[in-house]
C-alpha cells in the first residue's frame, strides 16, 4: 500500500509535538518507504514551523483555513489529532485515518469518538512515539468502511415520535 | 471546564430544582396524545459550531411540509451559525423565521456579570416561546438550550401547550451525556443516543438505532 499525498491535521488548537514527530527522521524514513511525495500540514496555532530538506517528499504548510474539505479529498492517507469533527470528515470521505492521541491533554472528552472509532476498527490510533509504526503498518483494507447515517435515522425517529408517539 | 461547572449548578439550584417540584404537583406527567395534525411548529435552538452543523444536518431530513413552519433560535453574535441556517432553509424552501436572542455569557465575561446576563437572555427568550406556542422543541446543545427548553416545560405545565422536547445528544459523546444532556434529560420528552454505550447507562434515553428506517 502506497500513501503518495499524505495529510496531516491539528485542528484548531496546537499540537507541535506531532509535527515534530512527522518529520524526525524515523518517520520520513517511513513515509518514504510508502511513496510518499507530498506532505500537506495544518499546524493550527502551533509555533513550530515545519521545513524539510529532502529531494524525495515535497512540504507545504498551513495554518487555518475556512475548509479543509479539499486538503482531505486529495490525501492518500490522513494523520488527524483526535477531534471528533476531523475525524468524522475524514472518514465520511473514505480516507484511511490515523489519529495520534495527544498525551498531554487528558480527560478531554474530545477524544472519546475518536478512541470508540479505533476501537471499532473504522481507523487506526497512535500516540506520537507510535506513529511511524502506524504508518507502517495501516492496512486501509482491513479497516471497516465507515457510513454515517446517524442524521437520516435521529430524524426518522423524531417523526415517528411526534406523529406516532412511539419510537421502534 | 470550570464555568460549565458553575453555570450547571447554577442553572441547577436557581431554576431547576424548584421547577421540578412544582411540575410534579401540578402533575405533568398526564397522558399525551399523538399528534393529530398533519403540520406541526417546530422549534429549533442553534448552538454553535460542531453543534449548529449537527443540527442542520437533521433538520435536513426532516419532513419540511410536516415540520412547518420552523422558527430558529440563535445568538445574536453567532454570524458563521446564520449562514449555515440561511443554506438550509434554501434548500428545504419552507416557511421559516429566525430569532436571534441575547448571548448568555460571552468569552472571558466575569461570573457574577454573566448571571445577569444569563438572566436577561433568560428573560428575554420567554415571549418568543410563548407567543410562537412551538408543538416541537428541538436542540443539542451546548448549555444555551437549557433556558429555552425551560420555558418550553413551564408553558406545559401553567399554559397547558403540548409541546414536545427533543434533545439530541452529539455523535462525540460515547461514555457519557453531555451536561447539557444530563440536565434536560429530566425536562426533555425524548432523549435521542447517538451509542450504545450511553443507551446502557441512561435508561430514559432512546438509542438511535433502536428506529428502523
Amino acid at each position: 500500500m502506497s500513501f503518495e499525498k499524505v495529510f496531516v491535521t491539528v485542528g484548531t488548537t496546537q499540537f507541535d509535538k506531532l509535527v515534530s514527530t512527522i518529520l524526525n527522521g524515523e518517520t520520513l524514513k517511513v513515509l518514504k518507504q510508502k511513496q510518499c511525495r507530498q506532505l500537506a500540514i495544518q499546524i493550527g496555532r502551533g509555533e513550530f514551523e515545519p521545513k524539510i530538506d529532502d529531494d524525495q517528499i515535497s512540504l507545504t504548510f498551513f495554518r487555518l483555513k475556512d475548509s479543509i474539505e479539499n486538503d482531505i479529498e486529495d490525501a492518500d492517507l490522513v494523520i488527524s489529532h483526535a477531534g471528533a469533527g476531523t475525524c468524522l470528515d475524514v472518514l465520511e470521505k473514505k480516507k484511511p485515518l490515523i489519529t495520534v492521541i495527544n498525551d498531554d491533554l487528558m480527560h478531554n472528552h474530545q477524544t472519546e469518538l475518536a478512541d470508540k472509532l479505533s476501537e471499532d476498527r473504522y481507523c487506526v490510533s497512535c500516540t506520537c512515539s507510535t506513529l511511524a509504526d502506524a504508518i507502517q503498518t495501516i492496512n486501509p483494507a482491513k479497516l471497516n468502511p465507515f457510513t454515517n447515517n446517524n442524521d437520516q435515522k435521529c430524524a426518522s425517529l423524531i417523526e415517528k415520535f411526534i406523529f406516532y408517539e412511539k419510537v421502534s | 471546564m470550570f464555568d460549565q461547572l458553575f453555570f450547571t449548578v447554577l442553572y441547577t439550584l436557581l431554576l431547576l430544582l424548584p421547577l421540578y417540584i412544582i411540575a410534579s404537583l401540578f402533575a405533568v406527567k398526564r397522558k399525551r396524545h399523538a399528534l393529530a395534525s398533519a403540520q406541526v411548529k417546530t422549534m429549533i435552538v442553534i448552538g454553535s459550531g460542531g453543534h449548529t452543523s449537527e443540527m442542520l444536518r437533521t433538520v435536513k431530513h426532516l419532513n419540511s411540509q410536516r415540520f412547518t413552519p420552523r422558527f430558529y433560535i440563535m445568538a445574536d453574535s453567532d454570524t458563521s451559525s446564520l449562514c449555515k441556517i440561511v443554506e438550509t432553509e434554501t434548500a428545504l424552501k419552507g416557511s421559516h423565521r429566525i430569532w436571534r436572542i441575547p448571548r448568555s455569557r460571552k468569552v472571558h465575561q466575569s461570573y457574577i456579570s454573566s448571571v445577569f446576563t444569563t438572566l436577561y437572555s433568560f428573560l428575554y427568550s420567554i415571549p418568543i416561546v410563548i407567543w410562537n406556542r412551538p408543538d416541537v422543541i428541538l436542540c443539542n446543545g451546548p448549555g444555551t438550550c437549557v433556558p429555552i427548553c425551560v420555558i418550553g416545560f413551564l408553558t406545559k405545565i401553567f399554559l397547558f401547550c403540548n409541546v414536545r422536547i427533543i434533545f439530541i445528544e452529539s455523535i462525540c459523546r460515547v461514555k457519557s451525556l453531555s451536561l447539557t444532556g444530563k440536565i434536560l434529560i429530566w425536562f426533555a420528552d425524548l432523549v435521542i443516543v447517538q451509542w450504545p454505550e450511553l443507551k446502557r447507562l441512561y435508561k430514559n434515553t432512546v438509542y438511535i438505532d433502536e428506529v428502523k428506517l
